[in-house]
């Protein structure tokens, strides 16, 4: 297994790459390693071999299509204890402590708003680097 | 036996107790407090007082109509007003540098060379001057590195960029050849195009070298004495930052200018003296021990401190309704301190921290139509109101009810607006002084210094102990305990210090400050209003001025029940060799209601023994 990362598992089928895109470069942006999961293996997905934010593996994602349940599992799964999950409808940023249906933030993915999931990325990477997080605007 | 009430209406605080005085004997019945209404000695005072007595029979279990006579007292005729002028100012003539603290630049070093354009990029020459690229927001980072690491395949040499978006890192991870790199530059639109610049990021946890040294920048830019004279203000403005631009421009400058702040007329019974506040507040709390007792204060026309005093005037006479020549500053208390202001002319919004001077100003008014007072709350409440008793010397005897006190004793009321000092001898004589300066002044400064506009929030910042949320679900408090929770926090709260409020609520303060800082700022601003006002309003009223000869020193008031004022007042006083500590008026109200109750106590002493009390008082003030 690598390193600490935050997790990001991705629901079943379409899930628009321009969100994941905005996701793991605010993660990036943080210095913040982060690793795409299938929905269906938690904490054993694809290997992301860079620590900072590599190549997903949209193909083989699978299992529930709930943003806020895939997120959940991704920070329970987490070395770091933060996921996110992101499915067509919705993205959500998670922690284990949390109900898994009471994420602490999501943004909607159906609407365009690359701002606001870039901070959402932003907040995933600021929660493991103890730094306030950025407002979504 | 006669049910009575006292009634004390303090500046922003009116205060009731419930008595029941028979023969020699007093039973205290309950208490009560309200918002006073209105300012201090006018009717519209009434309704909080009336609350404030309704609030006293509830508890006591007595309906109004049993009440024999409320006790109000004569309120000391004394109101305060605040005034705060910075007395330098930074100002970047034409746009030079931008120094701040992004959050995540990207790269490391130093790159030299010229302002161009990101749409731009793609038409220069190998050979030309190392490019420092400008990068506004429509740029995406793919196309920004793509579009860098063609020009270096090129041969253009890139030295580095400057990036209006929060996107430094990700521009910084896609070069073949990284350079250094500042992001989130607001007004990347005013940075001057085709001039010398450089832009430098330092390491993790360390802050710029090159552009924070004078020398640093005279030898980028190859500049003579005259011109490093000049930029100096430039490298001392970056000093602590982590990453930084200088742009050279022609006639370019930053200044630091001393604002002619004025001078201040201090007028004494016998004696003038004239002080310039640009001397800070050491020289003119100085000047002002030597013309005691003060009788008036005058800034100088046209001067900001002359704009300053006028103010306060101003407000004074329009919260009394006495002509404004008729007022007097009869104290004041200079703080210095300092102003964090957006610097004018800078690229990403940088602060500068401008000094400053905060007074407090005390307005000795006409006596207050306290009759007309009586008379109202007489009408509202159909009871009989006697008006008796200086204020000083109530507070003294309701300060004398707590536990293990005996004159020569003095009492501190630490309020809002005013510092009060009374001195009790045996039996006799009771000296009082007023001194400006007090909690709102404490407010004030930490607002300022914290650079939070919002009072509210300065008031929970020096009400509430801090703690810094370090998860979720765990904070950490000042004393280095950690706290856990179950639910978990606001998220706008994570990473924040927070105000713990009484009623368990966490107010996050939004600013970059850690709590130590906050801390500092906070205990310093109660210790420069509070612990000096209480050595200033004690050797006023000590006999000799000397403080020494006063035995017991008792803290009443508002800023008495704050969690560490009186720490900070004992710290001040613990080299005078008295006892000190705060008031526990009845041995159960703490340091509130000590005027109420001194009231009452007076009116009972009265009946039982006639006239071996009543102490005249003698102000000094």
């Amino acid at each position: 297994m690598s390193g600490p990362a935050v997790f990001l598992r991705l629901a079943v089928g379409d899930v628009p790459a321009a969100a994941l895109r905005e996701l793991r470069a605010g993660l990036e942006e943080e210095g913040v390693p982060c690793r795409v999961l299938a929905a269906d293996a938690p904490g054993t997905g694809p290997a992301a071999a860079s620590p900072v934010c590599d190549a997903p593996a949209l193909a083989d994602a699978a299992g529930p299509a709930d943003a806020a349940q895939l997120a959940h599992e991704a920070a329970c799964a987490s070395p770091v204890s933060v996921g996110l999950g992101l499915s067509a409808e919705l993205a959500c940023l998670h922690l284990p402590q949390l109900p898994p249906s009471a994420p602490l933030l999501s943004v909607s993915v159906r609407v365009p708003e690359p701002e606001r999931l870039r901070a959402l990325g932003h907040n995933a990477a600021r929660l493991v680097a103890g730094v306030p997080l950025k407002e979504l605007p | 036996m006669s049910l009575i009430v006292g009634v004390d209406i303090g500046n922003s605080t009116t205060e009731a107790c419930v008595a029941a005085v028979g023969a020699g004997e007093t039973a205290y019945l309950g208490s009560g407090l309200a918002a006073t209404t209105g300012v201090k000695g006018t009717v519209p005072n009434v309704t909080g007082a009336v609350r404030a007595i309704e609030r006293a029979l509830r508890r006591a279990g007595r309906p109004l109509e049993e009440v024999d006579a409320i006790l109000l007292n004569e309120a000391t005729p004394v109101i305060s007003g605040l005034a705060m002028e910075t007395i330098t100012e930074t100002i970047i003539t034409e746009s030079t540098m931008i120094g701040h603290n992004p959050q995540t630049p990207g790269g490391e070093g130093l790159g030299v060379g010229v302002t161009v354009p990101f749409e731009r990029l793609g038409t220069r020459e190998p050979g030309e001057a190392p490019a420092i690229v400008v990068i506004g927001a429509v740029v995406d980072f793919e196309h920004a590195a793509a579009a860098l690491n063609d020009a270096t395949a090129r041969g253009v040499e890139v030295a580095g960029a400057i990036v209006q978006r929060d996107d430094a890192r990700l521009i910084a991870n896609r070069l073949s050849r990284p350079v250094p790199i500042v992001d989130e530059v607001t007004h990347v639109e005013r940075v001057p195009l085709g001039m010398a610049a450089a832009v430098e990021v330092a390491g993790p946890g360390r802050a710029v070298r090159t552009l924070a040294n004078s020398y640093g920048l005279a030898t980028i830019f190859d500049l003579s004495p005259e011109e490093t004279r000049a930029v100096a203000p430039v490298a001392r403005a970056l000093t602590g930052t982590r990453s930084a631009v200088v742009v050279r421009t022609p006639g370019g400058d930053v200044t630091d200018r001393r604002i002619p702040a004025g001078t201040l007329e201090l007028h004494g019974a016998r004696a003038k003296r004239t002080v310039d506040v640009n001397g800070g507040a050491e020289q003119i709390m100085e000047a002002l021990r030597r013309v005691q007792p003060l009788a008036d204060v005058v800034g100088e026309a046209g001067s900001h401190v002359g704009g300053m005093l006028a103010g306060v005037r101003e407000t004074m006479a329009d919260l009394t309704g006495d002509p404004v020549e008729t007022v007097r500053i009869r104290d004041v208390l200079a703080a210095d301190t300092f102003v964090p202001r957006e610097v004018r002319g800078g690229l990403a919004g940088e602060f500068a921290l401008e000094n400053a001077v905060a007074l407090a100003a005390m307005v000795r008014t006409s006596r207050g139509p306290i009759e007309q007072v009586a008379r109202a709350l007489a009408a509202e409440t159909g009871v009989e109101v006697i008006v008796g008793g200086v204020e000083a010397e109530m507070a003294v005897r309701g300060a004398l009810t707590t536990p293990g006190t005996a004159t020569p004793v003095a009492v501190l009321d630490l309020g809002g607006g005013s510092t009060d000092a009374a001195l009790a001898l045996d039996g006799e004589q009771v000296a009082t002084y007023h001194a400006a300066g007090a909690g709102d002044l404490v407010t004030k400064l930490i607002g300022s210094e914290l650079g939070i506009d919002d009072r509210e929030l300065a008031e929970h910042v020096k009400t509430c102990p801090l703690a810094k949320v370090e998860s979720l679900f765990h904070v950490r408090l000042e004393d280095g305990t950690v706290q856990y929770f179950d639910a978990p926090l606001p998220a706008e709260t994570f990473a924040r210090v927070v105000a713990l409020t009484d009623d368990g609520g966490m107010v996050p303060i939004p600013t970059r400050h850690g709590l130590d800082r906050i801390r500092r700022v906070r205990r310093d601003a109660k210790r420069r209003v509070f612990a000096v006002n209480a050595l200033r309003a004690l050797r006023e009223v000590a006999e000799h001025g000397t403080v020494r000869g006063i035995e017991f020193v008792v803290l009443i008031g508002g800023s008495a029940l704050d969690f560490e004022i009186p720490e900070l007042v004992a710290e001040a006083l613990a080299d005078h060799g008295v006892v000190c500590g705060t008031g526990n008026v009845r041995a159960v109200e703490g340091p509130r209601n000590a005027v109420a109750t001194g009231l009452v106590e007076a009116w009972g002493r009265e009946r039982a023994g006639g006239r071996d009390v009543a102490p005249a008082a003698e102000a000094r003030s």
